[in-house]
């Protein structure tokens, strides 16, 4: 592929995705100088993968394909000692909420606690919340993932069920 | 629409609507962060040879000021075993730079799940058992070759044991350590299975 494409290929993805990967990169990392060699690294990567990009999927899931294992990879490489810490999203009711209420009564920010639950969340459960949250459908988060569509969809119904319910409780106190 | 979904799409909103700038770099800034890039990996390559360079000499510089046979056998075999060790962190551990596939999110983390247990839990073969034979050795050339001779020989012995204990000790532990790791990653590669199959054993 010549090298014009490759660029024309990245400058497409790049206007049409550069905010969801920028959101993409807060999730993964919460140190805001990682964050920053975080995305230019997707960046990079991204536009090195145009140079195969062969059109049997999507611009869409190749550029979260790309995004999302070039960010797990650096997870990994950061927490490799402290991967059994991480939850399923069935297993979120029995985990408190990591974020401190003080902090949450300041600000109300709803997307603060979010963000830790996002945090909290074992790799292939956060990109799945993730990928739902950037406003994908089940089957394309399926396409995406290479998880059945009916195990995405039995997932995002349990998700959106403790959401619900977490946030619906603290919106009340 | 449920509740559970409207709190849901509520929670999707809030979360497109984050405060954050995109960033979007130039053909000429990517070319040239990819040429960084490349310097840092032919660095850390550069590190790696220099290091295993002087490891090398210093073993070459004992063999050659050593007129005890036993002992030359000793410092080759350190050579040979760093050479080795060297090969297999080259092949194991090059990865660097390299861009991740742009395969489905699951098959990639199992891929790299399973490259790095299978690299922990065979760790020992190119990482253990090279020096394990020259440490062998080193204490057959004390114990019967060239025993320190200003020191009674029992005490040669204790020494020798002493050394070849600590060291059966350190590599087990490490290869327990390798064994754990190892077992971790293999509970993230059986989450991924239950992960992807609609039949989970919570649900």
């Amino acid at each position: 592929m010549s090298s014009q494409i490759q660029d024309e290929l990245y400058a497409k993805a790049s206007a049409d995705f550069g905010l969801p990967l920028a959101r993409l990169v807060k999730a993964y990392e919460s140190d805001p100088d990682l964050q920053r060699d975080l995305l230019q690294e997707i960046h990079l990567g991204l536009w090195k993968s145009f140079n195969t990009f062969n059109g049997h999927c999507s611009l869409r899931t190749w550029v979260y394909r790309v995004a999302h294992n070039t960010a797990a990879s650096h997870v990994l490489k950061r927490q490799r000692l402290r991967l059994d810490r991480m939850t399923a999203i069935e297993e979120l009711a029995d985990v408190p909420d990591a974020t401190n209420p003080a902090e949450i009564a300041e600000s109300s920010d709803v997307l603060v606690r979010l963000m830790a639950l996002v945090h909290s969340l074992k790799a292939p459960d956060r990109q799945l919340v993730l990928l739902y949250l950037e406003g994908l459908d089940a089957e394309a988060i399926g396409e995406i993932t290479g998880a059945s569509a009916a195990a995405v969809a039995m997932k995002i119904y349990r998700l959106k069920s403790h959401l619900a319910t977490r946030f619906h409780v603290r919106r009340k106190t | 629409m449920s509740v559970e979904s409207r709190g849901a799409d509520e929670l999707a909103t809030v979360w497109r609507q984050q405060l954050i700038s995109p960033l979007t770099l130039t053909p000429a800034e990517l070319r040239a962060e990819n040429q960084s890039l490349r310097r840092k990996v032919r660095g850390w390559l550069l590190v790696e040879y220099v290091g295993c360079a002087v490891v090398i000499a210093a073993f070459l510089m004992h063999w050659l000021f050593s007129d005890n046979r036993a002992s030359h056998v000793t410092y080759v075999a350190f050579v040979v075993a760093t050479l080795w060790v060297m090969r297999g962190l080259h092949v194991k551990l090059g990865d660097r730079g390299e861009v991740p596939l742009p395969v489905d999110l699951l098959a990639f983390q199992r891929a790299t799940l399973e490259r790095l247990r299978h690299g922990l839990a065979t760790a020992w073969r190119w990482y253990l058992l090279p020096f394990a034979v020259p440490i062998v050795i080193v204490v057959i050339d004390r114990w019967w070759f060239t025993p320190i001779l200003d020191r009674p020989a029992h005490l040669n012995h204790v020494v020798n044991v002493g050394f070849l204990a600590f060291t059966v000790v350190f590599f087990v532990a490490v290869w327990l350590w390798h064994q754990v790791i190892a077992a971790r990653l293999q509970r993230r590669i059986d989450y991924l299975d239950t992960f992807s199959s609609n039949s989970a054993p919570r649900w």
